[in-house]
C-alpha cells in the first residue's frame, strides 16, 4: 500500500502531522509547503514529511466547457469576450486567473433565454483590461462591425478597469451603427455566489437586443441587484474602485434601465440604421498629462515631447500654472494640439473666466465645454486620424457621439 | 425515553463571539440601525474541484431575495462591496492563545478559506473561515473530548425575518470574529457535553475577550445514534441540550421502526399523481377553497405501505415530509392521518382512498400545488423517502422553542469550501505565538485563584468579574491596595448606577473616571460622584473639569455646616443632603460623621 514515490498534485494522500493521521487532497508544493485540501474541505499549508499516496490523481475531469459557441433560438446576439472579472475563475492551483464563461450556465439561470435569443460567442482575447491598448480597440471594432452584420446587438464582455474608454474608442468609430454595442463588466468575480455578473449580463443582453444605435455600458444601478443601467459610453466613468455600482453617467442620467426582465429607455437616444459606417483611424501620437502643484517644466516638456496632440487635465475650470505655458506655446506652434479638460470630472471648462485661462487661451490652449478627460483623449486620437488639422477646433468642440453636454441639468450631481 | 440510547455519540462545535472588533475591517463590535439598505441574489458556484456543493444548489432552487438592513457598525465590506482586509490581530492571538490552553497543535500556515452559504447570512454567499490548529483535549468535569479543529471566521449576519420569498438581515453581525472548537464525537450523554461545553466557555472568558449578549456562545451538536450524524444547529442555552437530545433520539427511533415496517410490508413505489380538483368543486373546506381561487390544483397520490406511520401511534412521517417541502417554499400538504380536518370529511377521506384505489397498507398525501410546482415536490418528496428507507438520517437540523427540531438542509460537504483569494497565506510568526503564549487562559478555578490572591478581593468577586468579563478593567485600575475597593465598583456600584439610570455606559469612560480618580488620589466618593454625573448624561470634559470630584477638606465641611447651622441633632442623612445639595464638591461621610460625634462630645462636655 505504502509507495515511497512523491507525491504528485492531485493525489490523495495520508499523512501524519504533528502525531496525528490525516488525509487529503494534494493541491500544490513548493520547495517547503505543501498545500493539503483536508477531507473536511480545509486548505492546510504544511512541511509534508510522513506520507503515503492513497489514491493517484484521475486526470482532473474539470475543464470549463467551452466548446458551446452558439446557443439558443431567438434573436441573434454576439457576445465577444475578452478577460476582466466578468469571466474570470481563479485557477486554485496556480492563483491564477483565467477566462471562462460557460454559455450553458448562463442562460440556466435565465431560462427564458434560450426562446428570446441565439446567442453567439466569439471569443477576442484573454486580457484584462488594463492591458488593453489601443490596437486592441481598433481590432475590436473590426470585430465588432463583422458580428454587427449577421447579429442584431453586440455585447462585449469586458474587464472594468478601462471599459469606459474601450466603450469610447468604439464610439467614436461607430458613426453609425446597426445594432446596440454594449460593453458589459463585473465588480465581483463570477465564481462568488454574491457576483454581480449574472444581473450585468442578463441586461446586456435585454439592451443588446433593442434599436439603441449607441455605444453604451451595462453596470449595477445602486448596491442592489434590482436594475442595471444603460450608462452612454461617451461619459461613462468608473468612480468606485470596488462597488457594483461604480459606473456612473457623468453630468447626465442613464440612457436605460433594466428591471424585472424589461428594458425602458429615460433618455433620448440614437436608433440604429441599416449599415455600420465605421473609421478605425486612430492617431496614437496623443497622451494625457495630469496637472499637479509642483510638476516641473522638465517633465511637462517630457510629456509634450513627440506628441501630436495632448490632453491636459487641469484643476477647477481648466487651469494649470503659467510657468508650463511657454513650453507648450512652442510646441503648439510647430503644430501640436491642446486641449483642457478639469480633474473635477464633473462639471466644464471654461478658459474666459480666469486670467490664467485667458493666458492659457493665448498660449493655444482650447477648451471644449465637459468633454472627459478619457473621452477627450480618445476622441483626439479619433479626430486627428480622420480630420484635416484645420478641422481640429471645430470638430472637438462639436458634439460627435453624446461626449459633449450642452446643457447641464441640476439633479444629476451625486 | 428518558435515557439516550447506549450507542449515543455527541459530539460539539462551540462558537464563540470575540469582542475586539471585526475580523477583516475596522468596524466595531457594537453598531445601530441605519435607514438604508439594499438586496441581494446569490448564486451557487462551484468550488476548487468544480463540483458544485448539495446544499448549496439545493439553497438556489429556492431563489430568494435577500434585504440587508445596514448597521452604523458595517461597511463597504459587510456590504460585500471591497475586498476584506487583513486578518484581526487581536482575534488571531486570542484563537492561538485558545489552541494553547487545550494543547492543539498550531498551524504555521493559515489559509483563509470561502465556505459557501447562500442562505443569504452572508453578503459575499460565503463565511470566511480559518483553520487555526487542530488536535488536543479538552477535561470537562465529567468527560474529556478529543479536538478536531480550532477555526477563526466570521461570523453571519442576524436574520430578522422572513416573508414570503423574501429574507431580511442585519448587518451588525457579519464579520464579528467567531473562535469556533469542534470536537471529536466522544461524549455519550447531554451532561458531558455540557461539561465539556462549559470548560470551552470559560477558558474565553477568562480571557476577557466573549462579546456580551444571549447569543455570544452558540453551539451545534452533532448527535448518532447509529442512523448517521445529525448536525443541530444552532443551540443557545447548554440547559437544553438535554431534553433537545432525547427528543431527537426518539424521532430517529420512531423513525427507523416506521421504515422498517414499510420495508417489511414490502417497500414503497414512484410517486403517482392524480389531479383531484374536480373532486372538491363544492368543497367546504377554505383550504382547498382558496388554493382553489388562487389557480392551484389539487393532487393526491398513493404512498404505499405507508399507512399507519404519518401520524399515528407515535410516528410522524407526515411531517419529515412536510418539513422538506416547506424548505422548498412549498405548504399545504395534507395526509390521510390528519382526516377529517381542515374541513375535508372521513366521506372525502374514504372517496379519495376509492379514486386512487388504495390498498389495504397504503396511505395518501395531498397538495395543493400551483402547476408549475409538481416537479419539485414530487422530486422533493422522492428524494425524502429515499433518504429516509436508506436509514441514513444524516443531515442539518434546525432547532425549534420547544426543543425538537426541523429539517434545514442535507449535511455540507467539503466541496463548498475554497480559498479566500482576497487575503494571502498568514504565517505564524514566533514573536505572535509568544505573546499568545503569554495570554493562554487558565481554567477557571485557576484564574478565580490568581485574581484573588493579585488584588486581595473574594473568590466570588473574582468569578463574578470574570464572568462579566470585567477582568481588563479590574487590570487596569486595581491594585493590590485598592483592589476591594475597584472590585466593588466594577461588582457593585457600576451595576446598580445602571439600574438606578436604566442605561449601560461605554466603560472605556467608566474606566476614565476611575483612572483620574486614581491618579489624582481622590477616594471611594469622589469616584461615584464621578459616575453619577457620567450615567446623568454629563460629558466626560464637564465631569473632569472645575475641580468637580475634588473633595471638601474638613475645614471647608466644618465652615459650611456653621453657615448653614446644622444642629448635632439633624441626623447623618439629613445632614449629608444638605451638605451635598450646598456644594457642587465631594463630601466623604466619614468626616461628617467625625464632626458630628465632636460637636455632640463638645457639647456635652
Amino acid at each position: 500500500m505504502a509507495e515511497s514515490k512523491k507525491p504528485e498534485i492531485g493525489d490523495l494522500i495520508e499523512f501524519t502531522w504533528e502525531g496525528q493521521r490525516f488525509q487529503g487532497t494534494l493541491l500544490s508544493e513548493d520547495s517547503v509547503y505543501s498545500n493539503i485540501k483536508l477531507i473536511n474541505g480545509y486548505n492546510i499549508s504544511i512541511k509534508l514529511e510522513d506520507y503515503k499516496i492513497l489514491e493517484r490523481s484521475i486526470t482532473r475531469t474539470q475543464e470549463v466547457k467551452r466548446d458551446m459557441k452558439v446557443l439558443g433560438k431567438g434573436k441573434p446576439i454576439s457576445l465577444i469576450t475578452t478577460g476582466g472579472t466578468i469571466v474570470s475563475r481563479v485557477d486554485y492551483k496556480t492563483g491564477a486567473v483565467f477566462p471562462s464563461l460557460d454559455m450553458g450556465e448562463l442562460t440556466s439561470r435565465f431560462p427564458y433565454m434560450e426562446e428570446k435569443f441565439s446567442i453567439n460567442r466569439v471569443d477576442f482575447s484573454n486580457i484584462l483590461s488594463e492591458n488593453m491598448e489601443p490596437d486592441q480597440w481598433i481590432q475590436m471594432a473590426k470585430l465588432v462591425d463583422r458580428e454587427l452584420k449577421r447579429s442584431e446587438g453586440v455585447l462585449i464582455s469586458h474587464g472594468t478597469d478601462t471599459m469606459s474608454y474601450t466603450a469610447s474608442a468604439l464610439s467614436f468609430m461607430f458613426e453609425k451603427q446597426r445594432g446596440p454595442i454594449i460593453l458589459v463588466g463585473s465588480q465581483r468575480s463570477s465564481d462568488r455566489p454574491s457576483s454581480d455578473s449574472y444581473l450585468n449580463i442578463e441586461a446586456a443582453v435585454g439592451f443588446s437586443a433593442t434599436d439603441f444605435g449607441e455605444v453604451g455600458i451595462a453596470m449595477h444601478h445602486n448596491s442592489s441587484d434590482e436594475k442595471i443601467d444603460l450608462i452612454r459610453g461617451a461619459r461613462s466613468r468608473k468612480m468606485h474602485s470596488t462597488r457594483r455600482d461604480a459606473f456612473k453617467a457623468i453630468g447626465e442620467g442613464p440612457v436605460g434601465r433594466f428591471q424585472d426582465g424589461l428594458v425602458n429607455f429615460i433618455r433620448p437616444y440614437i436608433r440604429r440604421v441599416e449599415e455600420n459606417t465605421i473609421s478605425t483611424k486612430l492617431e496614437k501620437r496623443v497622451g494625457m498629462i495630469y496637472f499637479y502643484p509642483g510638476l516641473s517644466v522638465e517633465e511637462m516638456e517630457k510629456n509634450l515631447d513627440g506628441k501630436r496632440g495632448v490632453i491636459l487635465i487641469g484643476t477647477g475650470l481648466g487651469h494649470i500654472a503659467i510657468k508650463h505655458l511657454e513650453a507648450i506655446k512652442e510646441k503648439v506652434k510647430e503644430g501640436m494640439k491642446a486641449v483642457i479638460t478639469t480633474q473635477c470630472i464633473f462639471g466644464t471648462t471654461n478658459l474666459d473666466v480666469y486670467s490664467t485661462g485667458r493666458q492659457m487661451k493665448g498660449a493655444g490652449i482650447m477648451d471644449c465645454g465637459n468633454i472627459l478627460p478619457e473621452t477627450a483623449y480618445v476622441k483626439m486620437m479619433y479626430v486627428l486620424g480622420n480630420y484635416d488639422e484645420n478641422r481640429f477646433p471645430e470638430m472637438m468642440r462639436k458634439n460627435m457621439r453624446g461626449e459633449i453636454l450642452e446643457r447641464e441639468e441640476m439633479g444629476v450631481f451625486p | 425515553m428518558n435515557e439516550l440510547p447506549g450507542n449515543t455519540k455527541i459530539g460539539l462545535e462551540v462558537h464563540m463571539q470575540l469582542n475586539v472588533g471585526k475580523l477583516f475591517c475596522k468596524c466595531g463590535s457594537e453598531g445601530e440601525a441605519e435607514k438604508m439598505g439594499f438586496t441581494r441574489k446569490l448564486h451557487s458556484s462551484s468550488g476548487e474541484s468544480g463540483s458544485q456543493d448539495i446544499s448549496s444548489v439545493f439553497e438556489e432552487s429556492r431563489n430568494r431575495t435577500f434585504k440587508y438592513i445596514i448597521y452604523s457598525n458595517s461597511c463597504l465590506i459587510e456590504a460585500d462591496e471591497q475586498p476584506p482586509t487583513q486578518i484581526n490581530d487581536r482575534a488571531l492571538k486570542a484563537t492561538l492563545s485558545m489552541a494553547m490552553a487545550f494543547h492543539s497543535s498550531i498551524l504555521e500556515r493559515i489559509s483563509v478559506m470561502r465556505k459557501v452559504v447562500i442562505d443569504g447570512s452572508n453578503t459575499s454567499g460565503f463565511q470566511r473561515t480559518s483553520l487555526i490548529a487542530m488536535g488536543g483535549t479538552i477535561k470537562g468535569d465529567l468527560a474529556e473530548a478529543g479536538i478536531t479543529a480550532i477555526s477563526l471566521e466570521e461570523d453571519s449576519c442576524r436574520k430578522i425575518e422572513e416573508e414570503g420569498n423574501m429574507v431580511v438581515y442585519s448587518l451588525d453581525r457579519l464579520g464579528i470574529p467567531l473562535i469556533e472548537i469542534s470536537t471529536s464525537p466522544d461524549m455519550k450523554t447531554a451532561e458531558e457535553a455540557i461539561s465539556i461545553a462549559k470548560e470551552i466557555g470559560n477558558r474565553l472568558r477568562v480571557m476577557g475577550l466573549l462579546k456580551k449578549g444571549a447569543d455570544a456562545i452558540r453551539q451545534d451538536v452533532n448527535f448518532s445514534m447509529g442512523y448517521g450524524r445529525v448536525e443541530i444547529k444552532g443551540v443557545s442555552k447548554l440547559s437544553a441540550i438535554r431534553d433537545i437530545l432525547l427528543n431527537e433520539s426518539e424521532r430517529q427511533q420512531k423513525l427507523s421502526e416506521a421504515m422498517e415496517a414499510v420495508m417489511k410490508r414490502g417497500g414503497t413505489e414512484k410517486l403517482d399523481f392524480k389531479d383531484i380538483s374536480s373532486m372538491f368543486l363544492g368543497s367546504n373546506s377554505k383550504m382547498i377553497r382558496k388554493g382553489l381561487e388562487e389557480g392551484k390544483l389539487i393532487y393526491a397520490t398513493i404512498l404505499k405501505n405507508f399507512k399507519g406511520l404519518l401520524k399515528a401511534n407515535g410516528y410522524r412521517v407526515g411531517r419529515e415530509i412536510a418539513d422538506a417541502l416547506k424548505q422548498v417554499g412549498i405548504k399545504g400538504v395534507i395526509h390521510y392521518d390528519e382526516l377529517p380536518a381542515y374541513g375535508i370529511t372521513v366521506g372525502d377521506r374514504d372517496e379519495i382512498s376509492e379514486r386512487m384505489e388504495l390498498k389495504e397498507n397504503d396511505s395518501f398525501l395531498m397538495l395543493i400545488l400551483g402547476r408549475d410546482e409538481l416537479d419539485i415536490a414530487r422530486f422533493t418528496i422522492e428524494e425524502r423517502i429515499r433518504k429516509l428507507l436508506s436509514m441514513d438520517f444524516s443531515e442539518t437540523r434546525a432547532v425549534l422553542e420547544d426543543n425538537s427540531t426541523r429539517y434545514m438542509r442535507p449535511l455540507s460537504g467539503s466541496s463548498r469550501m475554497y480559498p479566500e483569494t482576497d487575503i494571502p497565506i498568514i504565517k505564524v510568526h514566533e514573536d505572535l505565538l509568544q505573546e499568545a503564549s503569554r495570554n493562554s487562559p487558565g481554567s477557571m478555578e485557576e484564574t478565580i485563584g490568581r485574581i484573588s490572591e493579585e488584588y486581595g478581593i473574594s473568590g466570588q468577586d473574582a468569578e463574578t468579574i470574570i464572568n462579566d468579563q470585567k477582568v481588563m478593567y479590574l487590570r487596569e485600575l486595581a491594585n493590590k491596595h485598592n483592589g476591594k475597593m475597584i472590585s466593588r465598583l466594577i461588582t457593585q456600584t457600576v451595576p446598580e448606577m445602571e439600574k438606578k439610570y436604566g442605561r449601560e455606559m461605554e466603560w472605556n469612560t467608566i474606566v476614565g473616571i476611575i483612572k483620574y480618580c486614581t491618579e489624582n488620589s481622590l477616594g471611594r466618593y469622589s469616584m461615584e460622584k464621578g459616575l453619577h454625573m457620567l450615567f446623568s448624561g454629563i460629558p466626560m470634559n464637564e465631569i473632569l473639569s472645575h475641580k468637580k470630584l475634588m473633595p471638601l477638606s474638613e475645614d471647608e465641611i466644618r465652615k459650611m455646616m456653621k453657615t448653614r447651622g446644622i444642629d448635632k441633632n439633624e441626623g447623618m442623612s439629613r445632614t449629608m443632603d444638605i451638605l451635598t445639595s450646598s456644594t457642587e464638591g465631594v463630601i466623604d461621610p466619614s468626616i461628617v460623621a467625625r464632626l458630628i460625634n465632636t460637636k455632640k462630645n463638645k457639647d456635652s462636655n
